[in-house]
C-alpha cells in the first residue's frame, strides 16, 4: 500500500520484468521540464543526480493504477504518430517551447509496454491497454502550475499499435505525419533509425516472419515503412485522425497545434516563429532500386493516405482503389 | 579455494583482557608504521618483538629471529596466559588500536600465511557493532574474547564507524602440527560450517545497512528533500552517510558508491529497445 503523496514529483522511467510480474522503475523529477528531443535524454539528465542513482522506487506496475486513482494526470491533448524523418523533430521543438505543455517524446517505457506481449506471451491486449492508461497518467502529472496540455509522441514503429492505443484512448485527437517514401528511405539508408536495422525491433511487430532478416537493407527499410503506412491508413477514417504530409509543413502542423492547444493570439504568432523550417529534399540521391522498392512496397499505402487526406470522406477501400 | 579465515575453538575472558589493557600507559602507544593505509587512527603497543627492536610494531617475518618480551607484556599477566595457551612459537604479539571513526584502507600483507610458515591471529579485546572488517570483500564479525585466524595476504580493510576504539591482540604464530589442527581449513565439512556462520552474521548486519535505509528514505519525503538536491557526488555521499548514521543505519561510502554505480547501470537499460 502507498501513502497519498508517495509518488508526488516522481516519474516512471522503465518497465521491466521480475519473477512475479511487470515492474516500474521510478526516478525523482520534481519540477523538471521535459524539453529534450526525447524522453530518454531527459531521464539521462535526471539520473546524473546521485539521489536518483541510489533512491528509486521500484514497484509492481499495479502501483501505477493506485496512483492514477489518487492523482490522475492531465488528459492527453493529442498524440503524435509519425513516419520518422518526416518532421517529427519539429513537432517536439514547437511543443516544448510552450510552458503550458507537457511533452513526452518517444518514451522507452511506453514502447516497452506496447511490445510487452512480444517478449512475454502471457500479456493480453487488455493488460497493455490498462498499463498504457496508467503509465500515461503518471507521465502526465502536472508538475508546474501553468501546465495544462499533455502531448505524447510515440516511436515511429508504435504506429503499428494504433488500434490498441486508440482502444485505450478513443477520444484523443492524433496526427500521423508522413512523407514521400523515397525521401524517407534515402534518409534512413544514410543513417538508419532503430526500427530500420533488421532485428532491433522484432520482425513480428511489423507482421514479418524471421526470413525477412535476410533481405537487402533497402528492401527491409521499404517493408517496415510499408507496414507503418498500412497501419496508419487502416485507422485514418477515424474522426479524431489528422493526416499531415511533410510537404504541408509547417502550416498544417501550426493549424493542428493551434486548435488543440487553444492558443492566444500572442502564442499563435510565437508558434509560427518556431515553425521556421528548412528541409532538404534528399530524393535526388535515390537510386533506381530505392525508387522501385518504394513504389512496390510503400507506394500504394502512401497514395491511399494522400487520397484520404485530400478527400477525408472516402472509405479506406476507396482510397486504396483510387 | 580454501577459506581465508577461521574461528578457533579457543576463547578468552573479555573482561580480563580489558583489565590488562588498562594497565598500559598512554605513552606506550606508537603509531602504526603502515601510514599509507590508514588515516592516523591506527596505533599499537608491542608485547613481543625482535630483540633490540622492541618498540617497533613492525613484524616482517620474525620466524627464527631472536625475540624478547617487552615491559608491557611483563605487567599484563592475563596476556601472558593468553600467549601461553598457544602450543606454538609466537613470533610477534601486539595490541593494535583502531580509533573511533577511523579506517584502514584495503590492502594485502606479504610474507605471511601458511605457505610462509607464519600466520596471523586476532583476538578482539574491545570492539563495537559498528566495526566492519572485510576480507576478500566479505564482512567477518569478530567478537570480544574470540580467537580468529585471518589470511591477510588477501585484500582486507577495516572501518570503525563506532564511537569507541577497537583494540585487538594480534599474534603472529609459527605453523606447527598443533596450529594445523586448530585451523582445519582443508576439512570440507568444518569449512562449510564456518562459511554458513559467516553468511548469517553478514545478513544480520546488512539488515541495518543501506538496503533498510533506502526503504526508509523512499517512505519519507522529508528525508528525500535533504538528499535529492545534492548534485555533487562527494557532498551526496557525505550527507547521506551522516543522515543514515544519525538514524542508526550504518554502511560505508564504498557501499554507497557501489550502489550509485549500479543505479547508473540500470539507467543504461533505458536506451535498449
Amino acid at each position: 500500500m502507498i501513502g497519498p503523496d508517495v509518488f508526488t514529483g516522481w516519474i516512471p522511467v522503465r518497465f521491466y520484468w521480475r519473477d512475479d510480474g511487470p515492474y516500474i522503475d521510478w526516478c525523482y523529477a520534481g519540477k523538471h521540464d521535459f524539453t529534450e528531443i526525447s524522453f530518454s535524454r531527459d531521464i539521462q539528465t535526471l539520473l546524473r543526480l546521485p539521489f536518483n542513482q541510489v533512491f528509486r522506487h521500484q514497484t509492481p506496475i499495479t502501483e501505477l493504477r493506485e496512483w492514477q486513482t489518487i492523482k490522475p494526470g492531465i488528459k492527453p491533448t493529442a498524440f503524435i504518430f509519425h513516419a520518422s524523418r518526416s518532421g517529427a523533430g519539429l513537432v517536439t521543438q514547437m511543443l516544448t517551447s510552450f510552458k503550458q505543455n507537457i511533452v513526452i517524446s518517444e518514451a522507452r517505457l511506453i514502447d516497452s509496454i506496447l511490445r510487452s506481449h512480444v517478449k512475454n506471451d502471457s500479456v493480453t491486449d487488455a493488460n497493455r491497454v490498462e498499463w498504457l492508461r496508467w503509465v500515461i497518467s503518471a507521465l502526465g502529472q502536472k508538475r508546474k502550475e501553468q501546465q495544462r496540455n499533455l502531448f505524447v509522441k510515440f516511436d515511429s514503429w508504435n504506429t503499428i499499435y494504433l488500434p490498441l492505443i486508440l482502444r485505450a484512448f478513443p477520444d484523443v485527437p492524433w496526427i500521423f505525419l508522413y512523407r514521400d517514401p523515397v525521401e524517407i528511405l534515402v534518409s534512413h539508408l544514410k543513417q538508419r533509425g532503430i526500427h530500420m536495422v533488421p532485428g532491433m525491433i522484432e520482425p513480428s511487430v511489423f507482421g514479418f516472419d524471421d526470413e525477412v532478416l535476410r533481405v537487402a537493407p533497402e528492401d527491409y527499410c521499404a517493408r517496415v515503412l510499408g507496414s507503418i503506412y498500412q497501419a496508419a491508413l487502416a485507422q485514418s477514417d477515424r474522426p479524431n485522425c489528422t493526416l499531415i504530409n511533410h510537404n504541408q509543413l509547417p502550416h498544417a502542423l501550426v493549424a493542428f497545434l493551434t486548435s488543440s492547444m487553444d492558443l492566444s493570439e500572442e502564442d499563435n504568432s510565437k508558434i509560427c516563429a518556431r515553425a521556421e523550417y528548412d528541409s532538404i529534399d534528399p530524393s535526388r540521391e535515390a537510386t533506381s532500386v530505392i525508387k522501385q522498392l518504394s513504389a512496390d512496397l510503400v507506394g500504394p499505402a502512401y497514395l491511399a493516405l494522400e487520397s484520404r487526406r485530400l478527400s477525408p470522406l472516402k472509405s479506406a477501400q476507396e482510397c486504396v482503389n483510387s | 579455494m580454501t577459506l581465508g579465515f577461521w574461528k578457533l575453538s579457543l576463547s578468552f575472558d573479555a573482561s580480563s583482557l580489558k583489565e590488562d589493557v588498562e594497565k598500559l600507559g598512554t605513552e606506550d602507544w606508537i603509531q602504526h608504521f603502515n601510514t599509507g593505509y590508514h588515516d592516523g587512527g591506527w596505533d599499537g603497543i608491542a608485547l613481543r618483538a625482535i630483540k633490540d627492536n622492541r618498540q617497533s610494531l613492525y613484524t616482517g617475518n620474525n620466524r627464527g629471529n631472536q625475540l624478547s618480551d617487552t615491559h608491557s607484556l611483563q605487567v599484563c599477566p592475563y596476556f601472558q596466559s593468553v600467549l601461553g595457551a598457544f602450543k606454538c612459537r609466537i613470533s610477534s604479539a601486539r595490541i593494535l588500536r583502531l580509533k573511533a571513526n577511523s579506517s584502514i584502507r584495503e590492502h594485502r600483507d606479504y610474507n605471511i600465511g601458511f605457505d610462509c610458515g607464519v600466520i596471523r591471529i586476532h583476538i578482539p579485546i574491545v570492539t563495537n557493532p559498528d566495526v566492519e572488517f572485510y576480507l576478500d570483500g566479505k564482512q567477518i564479525i569478530m567478537n570480544e574474547g574470540e580467537c580468529w585466524y585471518l589470511d591477510i595476504s588477501r585484500p582486507h580493510r577495516v572501518n570503525n564507524l563506532g564511537k569507541t576504539d577497537r583494540l585487538h591482540l594480534v599474534l603472529d604464530c609459527e605453523v606447527n602440527d598443533w596450529l594445523d589442527e586448530m585451523i582445519p581449513l582443508h576439512d570440507q565439512d568444518k569449512s562449510g560450517q564456518q562459511n554458513a556462520a559467516l553468511r548469517i552474521a553478514v545478513d544480520a548486519i546488512r539488515k541495518n545497512g543501506l538496503g533498510e535505509f533506502r526503504l526508509l528514505v523512499l517512505k519519507d519525503p522529508s528525508l528525500q528533500e535533504k538528499l535529492r538536491l545534492l548534485e555533487q557526488r562527494d557532498a551526496f555521499v557525505n550527507t547521506t552517510l551522516q543522515v543514515a548514521w544519525n538514524l542508526g543505519y550504518i554502511f560505508t561510502a564504498a557501499d554507497l558508491i557501489a550502489e550509485m554505480d549500479r543505479g547508473h547501470q540500470t539507467g543504461a537499460d533505458l536506451w535498449t529497445v
